[in-house]
């Protein structure tokens, strides 16, 4: 069983229901003696393709499993569709455009879009404007890191790219979710 | 955690914003007679206060017991006839009728101002004393003139203020070398006019052999009078203007802070009359009733099956009318009068009028209209900002006023009608109206019509373009003479509730803003469409007829066209080309018209999926204005559908292109 499974196991998922809240995310504590005055960073780390990213946790307010979406007309990307949210109606939008990883988003509302795959999630983060989704591949679990460990971005785009983490799976971009929406 | 933040019952909060609402009611009454105030009024004013002061003490809420009580006793001491009734006094109280609102509905949430708005209160006297009282401080003398002015001029002014006298500021030349007998010779000229206070030297002229002076004379007599004693010499003389209240830092403070933070006015909770309670319980009685008959039913083992099919969908039947009288009862006791809404804009627009600095004179009719509780809550915003619109934006200053003929007052009339299941609401002002050539010129400038769209473009595609987040945003067109400042959020909000917005303007004459929206919300009754595999919802209230559609019938380019309906022609639009949707090749087989006042429109669509009753939601604030699109509604299990919004679509066909979603 992988971390992710292992991660995600301790959820209890419901077809087409949101998971249960973020505060029973299990996290690790590490170096539960780590020296005073080191702050921590909780991030959430997801897939999106072949890449490793990740977000603030504090800005999650919900990971969803991903389903089918409510198609807006004439929406332009990265605006996916729009989900009922326990009443508040969510925009949902795909990150990898502005991550410059496709040209096109998939579709993921209307009738011809397919079942979105096990995997896939839509984290639900808090912004200025009220709730917004960010579809993601997979998620892969929290990461407390130290703002030290955040590296410079070396190449590719910088506009909300906050840092670059090396873990043992490989890189993981940290990003601005509010940036990934625009 | 101080007794303040605990949280009292809801009657509470709801029968100390009904008092504070009535409150202040009464104080702009008294303001319409503040010379000699209506003891009556007074009175009851006074009484209000001291029951406020009792509600709170009584729920533990302290704070707002001690604002009741410096409130209470400044009533008192105007109504023993201690204190004057003054405007800025008057001010001050209805600050505080906002504070009691906002501490009925959230308490604890303005405990510092609460306590600081009591000691103004209870300091009134020694305020006046202090600062209001000096006369000098509403003179809007320009600073450097009354730097240079002497102790004793300062008080020759300050005599002329208080006697009721004006103080004018009179610009003249005299000869280098006859000057000081002509300011003698003016002086005793003056007496019995006016007193001349203070001679200051005025700007250099052009020339040198003439001394400019800037004279300041106290006097009670007209222009005409004074100019007689200055004997014929060319002079520019106006009176110095005087303030109506001085500003202090406070209240310029608690201006700014009320823009934002105006309470809520009307409470979250809803008074129903007992009676109509009695006729709920009556009809959950009756669904008992028949929710034993089915439970006998399924017991009635020596039915035939077709009899118990029968007996099943007799009651099955005696349920829904149940369940829709149930509803029906529900929805009119959720109905509220739009009285403290409208009482809610007679405060604002006074304070707003002040602040921009223009006389407005704010009527209502109708304010017994009622409609649902959460219409109104949700009304507040889009009105606020629509008066502000037409106080900052729409009157005149009181001289452009009097200049083009129209009294110095501007007049804004907030009206509400019921028409069957819906209400209309206006708001008209007689100011300077929309400059429609200009709103004309900044479509193309922004690129919202191109030259020969906007040429072509009739008042009704232009009122669209009014309405539209391109417009509006524009930094270009804030400073219009015109309008058009935040309307798409004005409009987005109305859509959101079901409804309608219309502008009507002449330049000059004035605009009216008309709201059609239906009284209830809590369900808005839909007709499914499909469209290429998508379900929208059309608002029944707007669905005049649904028709088989025949292609053949007319000409269609592009998925547009004008087609002859029961007698009349009227555009029509396939949803699927409007939507920019794959079309399918067996769609576009009804054709429903929906219609919004006088306006019809057909939309072609594939299917239809029968009626339902939708409760709506916004699509928030990041999504904004969806061109077509005034929200959604959740239809079956997790399955959204959007709502179409007919008056947008019927804008936006008559003005031609399709519109792309505007990002957040």
């Amino acid at each position: 069983m992988s971390t992710v499974d292992a991660l995600l196991a301790q959820f209890r998922y419901r077809p087409d229901e949101e998971c249960a809240g973020l505060a029973e995310f299990p996290t690790s504590s590490v170096e539960a003696d780590r020296p005073p005055g080191m702050e921590e960073q909780q991030l959430l780390t997801f897939g999106l393709g072949g890449s490793e990213y990740a977000v603030a946790l504090g800005t999650v307010t919900e990971i969803l499993r991903a389903r089918a979406l409510t198609e807006i007309p004439r929406a332009r990307p990265p605006l996916l569709g729009v989900l009922n949210l326990r009443g508040t109606i969510t925009p949902v939008y795909d990150p990898s455009l502005r991550l410059q990883l496709a040209s096109t988003a998939p579709p993921c509302a209307g009738p011809d879009c397919e079942r979105p795959p096990r995997p896939a999630r839509i984290l639900v983060v808090r912004t200025a404007l009220g709730p917004a989704g960010l579809w993601v591949d997979r998620v892969r679990g929290v990461q407390r890191v130290r703002p030290a460990a955040l590296e410079r971005p070396h190449s590719g785009p910088t506009g909300g790219v906050v840092g670059v983490l090396q873990t043992a799976e490989g890189t993981c971009t940290v990003v601005d979710p509010e940036w990934l929406l625009r | 955690m101080s007794p303040d933040r605990a949280r009292p019952p809801a009657e509470f909060s709801s029968e100390a914003a009904e008092t504070a609402e009535a409150l202040g009611r009464n104080l702009l009454l008294l303001e319409k007679c503040a010379a000699d105030p209506d003891p009556e009024v007074l009175n009851s004013v006074f009484r209000q206060a001291h029951s406020l002061k009792g509600l709170a003490a009584t729920f533990g809420q302290q704070r707002m017991a001690e604002l009741a009580h410096a409130a209470e006793d400044l009533l008192d001491r105007f109504r023993l006839g201690r204190a004057r009734l003054t405007s800025a006094r008057l001010d001050l109280l209805l600050e505080a009728v906002e504070l009691f609102q906002r501490l009925a509905e959230e308490p604890g949430s303005a405990v510092d101002e609460a306590r600081m708005l009591a000691s103004r209160l209870s300091s009134v006297d020694e305020a006046a004393e202090r600062l209001g009282e000096d006369p000098l401080e509403r003179l809007e003398l320009a600073p450097e003139m009354r730097r240079v002015l002497t102790e004793f001029e300062e008080h020759r002014l300050r005599e002329t203020l208080r006697r009721g006298e004006l103080v004018w500021a009179a610009r003249v030349g005299y000869p280098l070398e006859t000057f000081d007998r002509e300011l003698e010779q003016l002086k005793a000229r003056l007496r019995g006019v006016g007193e001349l206070v203070s001679t200051l030297p005025g700007p250099l002229g052009e020339r040198l052999d003439v001394l400019s002076f800037v004279l300041l004379i106290g006097s009670g007599a007209g222009e005409a009078g004074l100019r007689g004693a200055f004997g014929g010499v060319p002079l520019e003389l106006r009176p110095v203007p005087i303030r109506k209240e001085r500003r202090s830092d406070a209240e310029a403070e608690g201006a700014v802070r009320l823009e934002g933070a105006e309470p809520g006015g009307v409470a979250r909770t809803l008074r129903v009359d007992i009676a109509r309670l009695d006729a709920l319980m009556d009809d959950v009685g009756e669904l008992r009733l028949i929710g034993e008959a089915i439970r006998a039913l399924s017991d009635a083992r020596e039915l035939s099956p077709r009899a118990w099919t029968v007996e099943l969908l007799r009651e099955q039947r005696r349920l829904v009318r149940r369940l829709d009288i149930l509803q029906d009862r529900l929805l009119q006791a959720r109905m509220v009068p739009l009285r403290p809404l409208f009482d809610r804009m007679q405060r604002l627009v006074r304070r707003m009028a002040r602040e921009a600095g223009k006389e407005v004179v704010l009527e209502t009719s109708g304010a017994d209209v009622h409609i649902d509780k959460r219409l109104v809550e949700e009304l507040s915003d889009p009105l606020v900002h629509l008066v502000r619109n037409a106080i900052d934006h729409g009157i005149e200053p009181a001289g452009l006023r009097e200049g083009r003929g129209k009294p110095r007052a501007g007049r804004i009339l907030l009206s509400a009608e019921q028409r069957g299941a819906r209400a209309v609401l206006a708001l008209s002002d007689d100011g300077g109206g929309v400059d429609w050539a200009r709103v004309r010129e900044v479509a193309i400038q922004r690129g919202l019509l191109d030259e020969e769209a906007a040429r072509a473009a009739g008042d009704r595609a232009l009122q669209a373009v009014l309405f539209s987040p391109g417009f509006s945003t524009a930094s270009a067109v804030s400073s219009m003479s015109g309008r058009g400042v935040g309307l798409d959020v004005v409009k987005t909000n109305i859509a959101g509730l079901s409804g309608v917005i219309e502008v009507e303007s002449r330049a000059g004459e004035g605009t009216t803003f008309r709201v059609t929206l239906p009284v209830t919300l809590a369900t808005v009754r839909g007709l499914l469409v499909g469209v290429s595999g998508r379900v929208y919802a059309v608002p029944l209230s707007s669905v005049l007829d649904v028709l088989a559609h025949n292609r053949q019938r007319g000409a269609m380019e592009g998925g547009r066209g004008v087609l002859p309906v029961r007698g009349r022609s009227i555009p029509v639009v396939s949803l699927a080309e409007t939507f920019g949707l794959p079309r399918r090749a067996e769609g576009g087989v009804y054709l429903v018209v929906v219609g919004v006042a006088e306006r019809r429109l057909g939309l072609v669509v594939d299917t239809l999926h029968g009626q339902r009753d939708l409760v709506t939601q916004g699509l928030g604030p990041r999504l904004g204005q969806v061109p077509g699109i005034s929200g959604a509604a959740e239809v079956g299990h997790h399955h959204t559908v959007l709502v179409l919004d007919v008056g947008a679509l019927l804008d936006e066909v008559l003005r031609g292109p399709p519109l792309l979603v505007a990002e957040a």
